[in-house]
């Protein structure tokens, strides 16, 4: 069932993300060619601004439609189709957060496609070289045991942060949607509401922890031990994100169970 | 038990009784008429049957069981309003259907549209008002299900267009099924109800057979309806 | 079939009625097959367990009987049916006497009327 959910979302949201990503990974591969003469930099300084606008204009609409998509589906007209199929409420937040972190992490994607395109393209000062790079990191020895680990921890924290985002823009929706009239206003004041009750507990978490560091010996001298200081660093990040989740996926399955209230 | 039970069933809002310990039991095999002014608490106990809204006190079961996953796969309902994904077309809305229900059959559907020549292949924002009304009544009425909420599923539609969505619940008419019709146009629906239940201010004041009812006080449905609702002031 | 229900009276009596009427007058031909109430109901534009109230009232007056697995079969039995046919037309002929007799007609007048209209008719048709 939530498989099913998902690939319906996925299929109205692509509708209206496949084009921009089409055009952004287009618009890179244009300024790429334009980037190999670097004799006239007029078109290529044009075409890099149109990029620049279509990236942000692409992350942009990647939030608002993930936010129109849940709204439509829940709360509005269409709730009266989606809520009513044989799935729990479980069931049906979870395939929303999944569909939030499908198309963050597509959306994220793309731009970093993009800006690998126009790095492949160009060649300055002669390109990257791979082979001496490769060259040169196997000579570092590097504990790529330790960086693997760093970057699991790190993939895992943005996934986790894109978790969080996406639950606490769909509790403020949740929130929103009680109020009988000017429910968008209403659903970014609770957004800012639960932006500042982070940050107040954020603070007095931290203000009201001395002797946080007393069991690390902060002692960067060594490569491998500053990647163990961000390791620790990057699991309790991780830890505060699912804890948070957690919280704001309660709000949220709250209000969708109990205060549906449509139309 | 009948199929639907509700026992002392209240949904408050606010300091509103939208429904005040409503007590009521529809067996299989029925087609209901539950009648009302606005406001008189229909809708709400549809969308609590339906999950879309939980009771402040008492039961509502639908083949014993309360409102949710189990009972949405055996309960197909009709909303007052467009609720079909508007981008969609209508070919896809019946994938979407057959992917979701278990009880959808995807051959009567396809009949049904093809028989009103609806083109499968158009987006079901692009069809007439009509032909979506019409499009949704089918998908719900296609499910093979066991219970069915139709709210005012005639309103809003030319008189051909009415004569064909009756057809279409009659023709339906399953004896392991309960249809429920929530409506206002009454005169134009009366002949095909076995029962009726008129509603009011949250409360049911009336739960008869169709046919008893008019034997009993010599007159139509409508004109019962419109004896007994005349006073809309708080009794 | 040509149905007209009136409102203020149970539907199913109405259908019983209608349908004696139906078979008294041939239109549905005795000793024919009977469609399924389902498709009986359709055509009534009402609900089936109505028409099935109708039809095993139909029963019991003995105007139709079902064969178990063929369906149901509106009778051929003469006697039956020519009582049929006798009690609508008295059904017809009280009707016409209580309308006429709240114009004020004596009984003898009445009589009197339909044969000068039964006349009427039959030189109307010799022409």
């Amino acid at each position: 069932m939530a498989g099913r959910l998902i690939k319906y979302d996925f299929m109205a949201i692509g509708r209206k993300l496949g084009p921009i990503y089409i055009a952004v990974l287009a618009v890179s591969f244009l300024t790429g060619i334009l980037g190999l003469r670097v004799t006239n930099s007029g078109p290529l300084a044009v075409v890099s601004f149109i990029l620049g606008v279509l990236v942000i204009v692409m992350a942009v609409m990647t939030l608002v439609v993930l936010i129109q998509r849940f709204r439509k589906t829940v709360y509005g007209d269409e709730g009266y189709l989606m809520m009513t199929l044989p799935a729990s409420t479980g069931t049906q937040l979870w395939s929303k957060v999944i569909s939030a972190v499908i198309w963050g992490v597509l959306t994220t994607l793309v731009m970093l496609g993009s800006a690998a395109v126009i790095i492949l393209m160009i060649r300055v000062d002669g390109g990257i070289h791979y082979r001496e790079m490769l060259v040169q990191l196997n000579s570092m020895n590097l504990p790529w045991g330790k960086i693997s680990l760093t970057a699991v921890l790190f993939i895992l924290n943005a996934i986790a942060g894109l978790v969080e985002f996406a639950l606490m823009i769909y509790a403020s929706i949740s929130v929103g949607s009680q109020a009988s009239d000017h429910k968008g206003l209403f659903s970014v004041l609770a957004f800012i509401a639960f932006a500042v009750i982070e940050n107040v507990i954020l603070y007095f978490a931290v203000t009201k922890s001395d002797g946080l560091d007393s069991p690390l010996t902060v002692n960067l001298t060594t490569f491998e031990q500053s990647l163990e200081y961000l390791d620790i660093l990057l699991f309790a990040s991780l830890v505060v994100a699912v804890i948070t989740s957690a919280v704001y996926f309660a709000v949220t399955y709250l209000f969708m169970d109990r205060r549906l209230n449509l139309e | 038990m009948g199929v639907i039970e509700c026992r002392d069933l209240t949904r408050k809002f606010g300091r509103t009784d939208a429904l005040d310990s409503v007590n009521l039991s529809i067996e299989s095999g029925r087609i209901v008429g539950l009648l009302g002014p606005n406001g008189a608490g229909k809708t709400t106990m549809i969308k609590i049957a339906n999950g879309l809204l939980k009771p402040t006190s008492g039961i509502l079961t639908i083949a014993g069981n309360k409102p949710g996953k189990e009972t949405k796969a055996v309960t197909a309902y009709l909303p007052d309003r467009e609720f079909l994904p508007g981008y969609m077309k209508v070919k896809e809305i019946v994938n979407m259907y057959s992917d979701f229900f278990g009880d959808f059959r995807r051959d009567k559907a396809e009949d049904m549209l093809a028989e009103l020549g609806i083109d499968p292949g158009k987006r079901f924002k692009n069809l007439s008002k009509g032909n979506r009304e019409k499009v949704q009544l089918i998908m719900v009425m296609s499910r093979e299900a066991e219970v069915y909420f139709l709210d005012e599923p005639i309103a809003g539609v030319d008189p051909a267009a009415r004569d064909y969505i009756l057809h279409v619940i009659i023709s339906n008419y399953n004896e392991n099924a309960a249809v429920v019709i929530s409506t206002h146009l009454i005169e134009d629906v009366e002949n095909i109800l076995d029962e009726v239940v008129f509603i009011r201010n949250g409360r049911i004041v009336l739960h008869d057979n169709a046919d008893d009812l008019r034997a009993e006080r010599g007159k139509s449905i409508d004109k019962i309806f419109r004896e007994d609702f005349k006073w809309q002031a708080d009794l | 079939m040509d149905w007209n229900f009136k409102e203020g009276f149970p539907i199913y009596k109405q259908i019983v009625d209608q349908m004696s009427q139906f078979i008294a007058s041939g239109a549905i031909k005795p000793g024919g097959r009977l469609a399924s109430v389902r498709e009986l109901a359709l055509d009534a534009g009402v609900n089936p367990n109505t028409m099935q109230r109708a039809l095993s009232e139909l029963e019991r007056h003995g105007l139709l009987h079902s064969e178990r697995t063929s369906g149901r079969f509106i009778t051929d039995d003469e006697n039956v049916l020519k009582k049929l046919r006798s009690d609508l037309s008295m059904g017809y002929i009280e009707e016409f006497f209580i309308n006429l007799e709240k114009l004020g007609l004596t009984n003898e007048e009445i009589v009197w009327a339909v044969t000068d209209y039964a006349k009427q008719i039959a030189v109307k048709k010799g022409e």
